[in-house]
């Protein structure tokens, strides 16, 4: 029906050591992640260069899901400081569309054409488009080169056994069926997650009254199109559109369905009628891929069963405004990754990786709200609905504050994680700063004489942040606290500033002092996906191990003992 | 500054005005865009709030 226009990668299968050598054997390991998505390869490469040998199983043969769907489009600052970290970032910029301005349009009336200021002190800038599989083919490179993850294509999942210590999966291949045992089984095989099915778990799932289509649109516009965003479109029954720039000379185009039988609006005849419309008359463009799409609202609580684990759109999802599906999926992936690598390397107990599923949960209920918010917005339902966002359109020609009202999606940020096992309350006086549980904030700095930003020296492990202009301890601060790695970086003002044995970070543009309120010195601890654990004032390593002490025994408070959660 | 009270009749007189010579069914959407104006006057969303739950219909 549709022309292909993506040269997609094909993977193909490779013999499993549990069907080579004639019989059947079954092996066992320590994790095993079900789905090589966008959720799946991120939690392998991360768990891969953490030096977990982990095992990913895929039904299909390439990347992305149904072949040659965009699919998650938007990728924030935030999770692209995760992909730096995955070794991925550059490739990604590279490929992708970077985007700081979008236009917000009743019918065809501007109403909106507002920029987002880039802060220049970012290494990422606030957004990049990229079609998903193009992220998950990185993904795959990448994970590639980790001896630790094997990852196995046209295989897929057919049974789930969950015992006391230990999942057992049926796998069916294209060389016939074996079974394998794992420590810990995550899944991250998405909306329709097969192991949710397995384990008979019941999401809490509403349907919303709202079907969108959407293509992606091979088109020479002369200039990449920023965002645009339509609202009340008579031929669409006065339904909603948006317009996005991705890779490949493609845009993807997005449009509510006002019709009765959904199938209908993505016959490729009709497609080609809205897309035509949309391109103000322009016919000479190649419609690439076709789909559709209802919105929904799922939370599969908690996150964490037993020994199987859930990640991204199998533990959630939501309406697409903002981006926050594919965004929230990698940073899920991140908030696990260190936790299950503790718990397999035997530093911390089943309580760990608790904190993921209330952490991650607490996320996926902020995200929900803000997409559900523009929802609202965008697909009035109720009369109240209507009549305020109806008000906010006609007062956004004339009024300021009315454009910033328009809500067509609130961009994707990261979460601050409430006060709880692994963010510590403020004790010290701080008026202002980056706050406990918030994500780490970057800037340039120099470091060894060359130029880099702040988290560039950032390993993957609790990292104490000094802001200081005088190091006084002599001895080299411990470096492990409770099977944790512990890194320390000093961050000063002063480019004399010489200390051995410690890694110092120059702000030489002052943002940093700035930004983390830092003026009167200050000790930072941040946690292995760069959120922060706690603060204090005193600049020294010995209150930074304590922070680091304290929240991991916090964390060692299981909520429910482990054998009952696996029954 | 609460109005005074020749403010507070002068408006009154204004609103009931603009309201009586509205068709019927733009009454509330005049409302609803006089109610956005005015939350941006004010600003403070602790009293805005106040002022929504003052003007709730009490629970039966």
């Amino acid at each position: 029906m549709t022309e292909v226009g993506y040269d997609l990668r094909e993977y193909s299968f490779k013999t499993p050591p549990e069907l080579s050598g004639g019989a059947t054997r079954t092996f066992r390991y320590r994790c095993v992640i079900v789905g090589a998505g966008l959720a799946g390869l991120a939690l392998a490469a991360d768990l891969g260069q953490r030096g977990v040998e982990v095992v990913v199983i895929d039904r299909d043969a390439t990347s992305g899901a149904e072949g040659v769907l965009s699919r998650g489009v938007g990728y924030a600052a935030r999770t692209i400081e995760i992909f730096d970290r995955l070794g991925v970032a550059d490739k990604i910029a590279a490929k992708a569309v970077t985007w700081n301005e979008g236009r917000i349009f009743d019918d065809r009336e501007l109403l909106n054409h507002y920029v987002i200021q880039p802060d220049q002190k970012q290494k990422w800038p606030a957004f990049l488009n990229l079609q998903q599989f193009h992220v998950e083919q990185y993904l795959y490179e990448r994970v590639e080169e980790l001896d630790q993850v094997d990852v196995r294509w046209q295989s897929t999942v057919v049974g789930l056994d969950q015992r006391e210590d230990s999942v057992e999966l049926s796998v069916e291949t294209p060389e016939g069926p074996y079974s394998l045992e794992a420590d810990w089984v995550v899944a991250c095989d998405g909306a329709h997650s097969s192991v949710a099915k397995f384990l008979a778990l019941e999401p809490s799932l509403t349907y919303l009254n709202d079907y969108w289509a959407y293509a992606d649109v091979r088109v020479d516009l002369g200039e990449l199109l920023q965002r645009r965003f339509w609202l009340n479109l008579p031929e669409l029954n006065g339904g909603a559109a948006i317009a996005h720039q991705m890779a490949d000379g493609c845009i993807r185009y997005d449009w509510q369905i006002a019709h009765v039988d959904p199938d209908e609006e993505i016959a490729e005849e009709r497609v080609r009628e809205r897309v035509t419309t949309l391109l103000e008359g322009r016919t000479d463009y190649e419609i690439v891929s076709i789909g559709r799409v209802r919105m929904k609202r799922k939370v599969l609580s908690p996150f964490l069963h037993g020994r199987v684990i859930f990640v991204g759109d199998a533990a959630h999802e939501l309406p697409a405004f903002g981006a926050r599906g594919g965004n929230s999926a990698v940073q899920d992936a991140e908030n696990l990754a260190w936790k299950l690598t503790a718990v397999l390397a035997g530093d911390a107990g089943y309580g760990l990786l608790d904190t993921y599923a209330d952490e991650r949960l607490a996320a996926a209920l902020e995200n929900s709200r803000c997409a559900l918010q523009s929802e609202s917005f965008i697909n009035p339902q109720s009369k109240g609905e209507r009549l305020f966002r109806d008000a906010v359109l006609r007062l956004a020609r004339e009024q300021e504050f009315a454009r910033r009202l328009i809500n067509t999606g609130r961009p994707s940020v990261p979460i601050v994680y409430a006060d709880g096992p692994l963010v510590l309350a403020d004790r010290d006086d701080f008026d202002a700063g980056v706050q406990p549980g918030a994500a780490a904030y970057n800037a340039p700095v120099t470091t060894a004489g060359r130029d880099a930003h702040l988290l560039d020296l950032w390993k993957g492990n609790f990292t104490a942040l000094y802001f200081t202009e005088t190091w006084d301890p002599s001895d080299p601060p411990t470096d492990e606290v409770r099977g944790f790695d512990l890194d320390h970086v000093i961050v000063t003002r002063d480019p004399q500033l010489s200390v051995t044995g410690v890694e110092v970070a120059v702000d030489t543009t002052g943002a940093l002092f700035d930004r983390y309120g830092a003026d009167a010195g200050a000790c930072y601890v941040l946690r292995p996906d760069m959120h922060i654990a706690g603060r204090v004032r005193e600049v020294s390593p010995v209150g930074a191990v304590a922070i680091v002490d304290q929240i991991l025994a916090r964390a060692e408070q299981p909520k429910k003992k482990e054998e009952e959660l696996c029954r | 500054m609460p109005l005074t009270t020749d403010d507070g009749d002068r408006l009154m007189a204004r609103l009931i005005e603009t309201w009586d010579g509205l068709p019927p069914e733009e009454g509330e959407a005049f409302l609803a865009r006089l109610v956005l104006l005015l939350a941006n006057e004010v600003g403070d969303l602790g009293g805005l709030l106040a002022a929504v739950t003052a003007a709730s219909p009490p629970r039966p």
